[in-house]
């Protein structure tokens, strides 16, 4: 059928072409979605843990393959942020690796990632969580979320914190100060519901050295695209990101008077509480692990505001019926925290052997058996 | 907003559903002249106040021209209101540059403040429709508009609003009066273009970009056959950008029902300067004929030395209007002064039929690439430099991509094909089809994922 428009080119589709164009396109799309997560093996290992650090942090669609892995292969996954990954220390010296030690077998699977706040982990349950659902889970709290207005999310002007995972967070919350614009914002929403841009990106990230193919090719100009795609997994990060060092002995490591924001005030507490009824909602089992958290660091004021604000999440915790394990107080010493909330080898060991010990725990993880 | 963003297709499926839903024809307009100001207005709130104030400004003074005797003095007030908003917006830095450097080679101490910079997007292209339409009017080709809310959705219609095709009254007024109903051929056939469009922009375009940016970034250091590879790069990036975007704009127009006129035809494929010109921007070059270069020749178009003054003349303010910068005068006079040259010459019987097409073809592209040096040049030096460098025939690995090639030669023979006796093999559906989930499946999964604003925002 000839064009009613006047064209320079001829690939004007009828709409009985379109059909077959989208089949094929839907077709295509879905053979390489669906597949990949089979081609592609995650080198799972003892003590694993996500690959998705610095330029592979957004990086969901590996996320979400190491959650359908994990879930498979450890009754109990703990998540949480950097603070669960592991950052001071090696793979084989984190949380979850010392409660298993403590529980003589493996239990647990770290599924920490770095920076995730608590505004982030309602939209990582939400859009990659969904081999998570039906789960037994150990969700960290992390206080520093609500160390400051600017850390709750809400610091305008200077004090606005550009924070990690801007794709998971709700987009369109004006009480959120965002550092991207909302065109690119409702790009996210975009990519979050049509699926295909987390896998392309991870495409990207694995393939092209998490850059565009086009900026890739100008770094490889006489390479081909296709060549450059493997099924060959990101592997399994070992290695400590931080200095492995106490805090105390640090340059410049001095007292912090932070502000705190009241749980009644704050964002990030709100993120929380509805990331706990996303699981509820999803049939989880959850544990709160609230922090560890560096408040022998805190100034005598800042302590008094941080015990209060950790009052109301604990009577907020209790009267919702969640079973959790406080860590925030006097429970770890100074030299164990490598900076306000990271904990070194000896403290991750104090913490499990704790937990391990705490009725509550023990009740909830022999509950699932 | 950018046709090329998620949230353009956000928009774009709102403003389609509710145009076809809304029944009488009236909420209809109001509904594209809402979307048109909403889609202008996310860029800047300030742009659609001035888009607005060029609007009734043209309404009243054609409206006046209609019934007065004085049609002189409205056309005239009205063309001032736009060459006068235009150059506050455009020129006024460019203006008080140029007139301290020669007040500092008179010696004379005085400084010249440059206006506060506010250029919005696309005031180069209503501007230039807006003249046109009064212009009509008062040449009595088309009669004044009385319908205001018609006028105005034709001086903001969205999909040509930013970057043209620089529509005439004469063809858009009329669709505007019968709106066109639902029709399965439209959004098939503006799908196909937008798809085309979108890849002629990401995937082609923004991907030759980044290699042209980083050679003219600094040409100083650069290699004789790296400059020309990536003059040759900013051709084709400059084609993709500008005809992608003129495609999009097209196919999102043909799925509400408007036919919006084509503006580029393979102008890679021209064998004479002037043929480029009814190839390359053609709404453009159609309007700087009818509005500039005729009255300036007087109406003519033979050879006398007013038309050519006039020829020249209109080229350098074709020039001009792409950016106040005197690359982009050197760019529409060298045009100017290679069609005043070769005019004569592309008519003859030697030129038609005793030269091969190809090698014409070749000279002229060739030519098109050297004004393409001083328009892509941030500077006269930048310009002189990168010239300097090509002809300094040193070599070295350009490191240009070799998909690059491949595409910008898939490209060119397809254009080839499809304008010579073997083009009923692009005809057939499975090529058609083929080639259109070709360019989907790139777009997907090799498309750069930010969203490069398009080249002709600038201008």
């Amino acid at each position: 059928m000839k064009p009613t428009i006047p064209n320079s080119n001829n690939v004007i589709l009828t709409w009985k072409e379109w059909i077959l164009t989208a089949v094929l396109f839907l077709a295509v799309s879905f053979t390489l979605y669906f597949g990949w997560s089979r081609w592609e093996k995650i080198p799972v290992e003892r003590d694993y843990r996500s690959s998705c650090w610095e330029e592979r942090m957004s990086d969901y669609w590996a996320y979400a393959q190491w959650c359908r892995v994990a879930r498979a292969g450890y009754p109990v996954l703990l998540i949480g942020d950097s603070v669960v990954w592991g950052q001071e220390v090696p793979n084989n010296e984190t949380i979850s690796h010392a409660i298993n030690a403590e529980l003589g077998r493996d239990e647990v699977a770290n599924l920490g990632i770095d920076g995730l706040t608590n505004a982030a982990m309602t939209g990582l349950f939400r859009h990659y969580g969904r081999s998570l659902r039906g789960t037994r889970i150990i969700l960290e709290f992390n206080p520093l979320w609500m160390s400051s207005p600017s850390r709750d999310l809400r610091g305008r002007g200077k004090a606005r914190w550009e924070f990690h995972h801007p794709r998971l967070v709700p987009q369109l919350d004006p009480r959120i100060s965002y550092y991207r614009g909302l065109d690119e914002r409702i790009g996210y929403l975009f990519d979050h519901y049509l699926k295909l841009p987390p896998f392309v990106r991870h495409l990207m990230v694995n393939n092209f050295e998490n850059k565009s193919v086009s900026a890739w090719l100008l770094e490889h100009p006489y390479r081909l695209p296709l060549g450059a795609i493997s099924f060959a997994a990101a592997p399994m990060m070992r290695e400590k990101q931080g200095l492995g060092t106490a805090w105390s002995s640090r340059k410049g490591a001095g007292p912090v008077d932070a502000p705190f924001v009241p749980a009644g005030e704050s964002l990030q507490w709100e993120f929380y509480l509805k990331a706990l009824r996303r699981l509820k909602k999803n049939g989880n089992s959850v544990f709160v692990l609230l922090g560890p958290f560096n408040s022998h660091r805190l100034t005598a004021p800042s302590r008094e505001r941080f015990l209060a604000m950790m009052s109301e999440v604990k009577a907020k915790l209790d009267e919702l019926g969640y079973p959790y394990f406080d860590a925030t107080e006097d429970l770890l010493p100074s030299e164990a925290f490598a900076d306000q909330c990271h904990v070194l080898k000896d403290g991750h060991e104090r913490l499990a052997r704790a937990l391990v010990r705490d009725a509550g725990f023990a009740g909830w993880l022999g509950g699932g058996k | 907003m950018l046709f090329n963003s998620p949230v353009f297709a956000a928009f774009f499926v709102i403003v389609l559903a509710g145009y076809y839903a809304l029944r009488p024809a009236r909420l209809r307009i109001l509904w594209i002249l809402a979307a048109s100001y909403v889609f202008y207005g996310w860029l800047s709130p300030l742009y659609p106040a001035l888009l607005a104030y060029a609007t009734l400004v043209s309404y009243v003074a054609a409206r006046a021209m209609a019934s007065s005797r004085r049609k002189k003095a409205w056309l005239a007030l009205a063309v001032v209101n736009g060459i006068v908003m235009l150059g506050a917006a455009k020129y006024g830095a460019f203006l008080a540059a140029n007139l301290n450097g020669l007040l500092e080679i008179l010696g004379i101490e005085a400084t010249v403040k440059a206006p506060g910079r506010l250029f919005p997007v696309g005031i180069s292209f209503y501007t230039m429709l807006i003249i046109g339409y009064v212009m009509d009017v008062y040449r009595g080709k088309v009669p004044a508009e009385k319908d205001v809310v018609r006028y105005a959705t034709f001086t903001a219609f969205f999909p040509y609003l930013l970057a043209g095709p620089i529509e005439r009254a004469g063809t858009m007024l009329p669709q505007l009066v019968r709106l066109p109903k639902f029709r399965a051929v439209n959004i098939s056939e503006g799908l196909s273009l937008f798809v085309v469009g979108l890849f002629k922009k990401v995937a082609l375009a923004d991907f030759l970009a980044i290699y042209v940016d980083r050679v003219y970034g600094s040409p100083a250091g650069a290699a004789g056959l790296t400059l020309l590879v990536a003059t040759y790069a900013f051709a084709w990036q400059i084609y993709f950008d500008f005809s992608g975007y003129t495609d999009l704009a097209r196919g999102v127009a043909k799925m509400m029902g408007f036919d919006l006129s084509l503006n580029f035809n393979n102008p890679y494929l021209a064998d004479g300067l002037g043929d480029f010109w009814r190839r390359w921007h053609i709404s453009l070059s159609s309007w700087i004929r009818d509005y500039i270069y005729f009255p300036l020749a007087g109406r003519t178009i033979a050879p006398t030395v007013r038309s050519y003054a006039a020829m020249i003349a209109a080229m350098v303010l074709a020039g001009l209007w792409h950016g106040a910068a005197w690359t982009f005068v050197i760019w529409g006079a060298i045009h100017g002064i290679g069609r005043a040259f070769t005019r004569e010459l592309e008519v003859s019987s030697f030129y038609k039929h005793r030269i091969p097409k190809p090698v014409k073809q070749f000279f002229v592209f060739h030519l098109i690439c050297l004004t393409w040096i001083f328009f892509r040049a941030a500077t006269f030096p930048d310009a002189l430099a990168v010239l300097k460098g090509i002809l300094s025939f040193t070599v070295s690995d350009p490191r240009f991509p070799l998909v690059g090639i491949l595409f910008i030669g898939l490209v060119w023979g397809y254009q080839f094909l499809f304008k010579s006796k073997r083009r009923r093999i692009l005809d057939h559906s499975a090529v058609r089809v083929g080639l259109m989930l070709a360019m989907m499946l790139y777009l997907v999964f090799f498309s750069t994922p930010g969203y490069e604003k398009f080249y002709y925002f600038r201008f």
